[in-house]
């Protein structure tokens, strides 16, 4: 199962979502403190469809999520570089306090991943998510709500 | 015949005295004996009055006497007469009673010498034929020295009460062999003649001072009375001031962790700011602002020693393409004492999060102090707007562009936590 973790109290209200975990061991890997969070579980086919860029969640109505459809795609290279640059900030954020988390390597490694990506070798427009295009690369990768 | 002026002894005139020469010279003899070894004791009892001492010729005769006591109670100031003119020594001794002078002169001349009304010693007097002279302690020249005083020869009973004065002691002269103990009390010292160049070092201990009521002891944060002589005369504890804040955890989001206090510390000082939400793209492409994270500052007493979990909100992610909202930002909290609720995304307007009993909301324009490198930050969160892409897409959802621009991500939460275990 996987977890989709809100702000408390916000039931109807849109975007409280502040994280998604895939699992029980990613989901304890957050830094939150769990009495602050609305926290739902899930299908795993929800939550690879957030992490992948086919469906957004838009709020939860008490134990519910509500969804919405989407697509991703990068027009060129400066748009995904933009969104590399930004998730790269987040890591950056996670790695300079949580050397200890046991996400830490992982998330280590795939901001050397980002890192090393040459844009030039994609085709433009992208018309999938960069973690949809990983996945198909056979390489792995986080949604920046993955990231603790 | 013919006598010696002083003495009033015949002369032994040539032709004279024939048959009576022997009787004669014997009664010299005798008049001479009387003017070297002869003792009178003489009583001038009564009230004033003038007593007269004869030289008479050829015969025992008071004033002849060598040594001479004048006894009696007297009532009044007396004086003694001898002849004027003669010439002679005398012992004489005051040995009268009662609180009157006592003259001895000429009969008519000079002023002779007095016995005070006290003085009831012996003089040594001599006759010069103008005034009768005395020989004392006074008049005699030389000194009295060291040496001609024996060790021990001056005790108490020779010092009359005033006789020894400043002058006649010498700093030299006391040394502290010379007091015996308690000599000095009170009475002997007055309060300027001790000067601090008169203290040698050391020389005030606990013994030369007076106790006061004061317990000794080790007073903290005492209260301390101080009279006009600067003597501690009454001292309490007292309970000590809070301690100096002293930083213990500085920290940014994403991070969790265990916060221990001081183990001293019973009261913490917190700055908590919550994690800004995510901005949100909305389907006409323009951005809106995720929502702030909560900011609180918590001054709360703790029980020492006192530990507990932490947590700190990470800033919301913002909306990739149009019709997308932003995320929430985290939580930052510390155990049960301070809580500010992360920020809701952009969707389309995000709301701030909160922090209880907190008003505070920074804004944009402070240099970042969480990776030290200078930036724009929102303390408690929130999204930073735009960032202008010209020309470019960026995503789509639910079938609409966002044609420019896109969201930028939120700043996270902070957790500053100062205790009191400063000195």
């Amino acid at each position: 199962m996987a977890y989709f973790i809100f702000l408390n109290n916000q039931s109807g209200i849109e975007a409280s979502l502040y994280k998604i975990a895939e699992n029980q061991n990613d989901s304890n890997s957050l830094n939150i403190n769990k009495n602050f969070y609305k926290i739902i579980e899930d299908s795993q086919n929800n939550f690879d469809s957030v992490k992948y860029g086919t469906k957004q969640v838009i709020k939860y109505v008490n134990d519910d999520i509500i969804y919405e459809n989407a697509s991703t795609f990068f027009s060129d290279k400066e748009s995904l570089e933009n969104y590399i640059t930004y998730t790269k900030d987040s890591l950056r954020c996670f790695l300079k306090n949580n050397t200890t988390n046991i996400k830490y390597n992982d998330l280590n490694n795939y901001y050397n991943q980002l890192d090393s990506l040459d844009l030039n070798n994609i085709t433009y427009p992208l018309n999938i998510s960069l973690e949809q295009y990983f996945k198909d690369q056979n390489q792995p990768s986080f949604h920046p709500l993955q990231i603790p | 015949m013919s006598y010696t002026t002083d003495l009033a002894i015949e002369l032994m005139v040539t032709g004279t005295n024939a048959g009576t020469w022997g009787q004669v010279t014997n009664t010299n003899l005798v008049l001479l004996q009387q003017a070297i070894a002869g003792y009178q004791a003489i009583s001038i009892a009564g009230g004033a009055q003038t007593t007269a001492l004869v030289m008479t010729q050829s015969a025992v005769a008071t004033a002849r006497n060598a040594v001479i006591k004048l006894t009696g109670t007297i009532t009044g100031n007396q004086i003694v007469t001898v002849p004027n003119g003669i010439e002679k020594t005398w012992i004489v001794s005051n040995g009268t009673t009662g609180a009157f002078t006592v003259t001895f002169k000429y009969a008519s001349t000079g002023t002779g010498q007095t016995w005070s009304t006290t003085d009831k010693g012996i003089k040594i007097l001599y006759a010069d034929g103008s005034d009768i002279q005395v020989t004392d302690l006074s008049t005699l020249s030389g000194q009295v020295v060291a040496a001609q005083i024996a060790d021990y020869a001056v005790n108490t009973a020779e010092l009359a009460t005033n006789a020894v004065t400043a002058i006649k002691i010498t700093q030299s002269t006391i040394t502290q062999a010379k007091l015996a103990a308690n000599s000095v009390g009170a009475n002997q010292i007055i309060q300027s003649t001790i000067t601090q160049a008169k203290l040698a070092a050391n020389s005030v201990g606990p013994n030369q001072l007076i106790a006061t009521a004061v317990t000794p002891a080790t007073y903290t944060a005492a209260t301390i009375t101080v009279d006009a002589d600067g003597r501690i005369t009454s001292a309490s504890s007292g309970s000590a001031g809070a301690g100096a804040g002293v930083l213990k955890l500085y920290t940014s989001g994403p991070a969790s962790g265990t916060f221990t206090a001081a183990p001293t510390a019973n009261r913490l000082l917190v700055y908590a700011a919550g994690g800004g939400a995510g901005g949100g793209v909305n389907p006409g492409g323009t951005v809106q602002n995720g929502g702030n994270g909560g900011f609180g500052f918590w001054n709360v007493p703790v029980t020492a020693p006192y530990s507990a979990p932490y947590s700190i909100g990470g800033g919301g992610n913002s909306g990739l393409y149009g019709g997308q909202s932003g995320n929430a930002g985290g939580a930052t909290n510390l155990g049960t004492v301070a809580t500010a609720n992360g920020g809701t995304g952009a969707a389309p307007g995000g709301l701030n999060g909160n922090a209880p009993g907190s008003t505070i909301s920074f804004t944009k324009g402070q240099t970042s102090f969480f990776d030290g490198s200078p930036q724009l930050y929102v303390a408690g969160g929130g999204c930073s707007p735009l960032q202008s892409l010209s020309n470019n897409s960026y995503g789509s959802g639910s079938g609409v562009t966002a044609p420019d621009r896109r969201a930028l991500g939120s700043t996270p939460g902070v957790l500053i936590v100062y205790d009191n275990s400063g000195t």
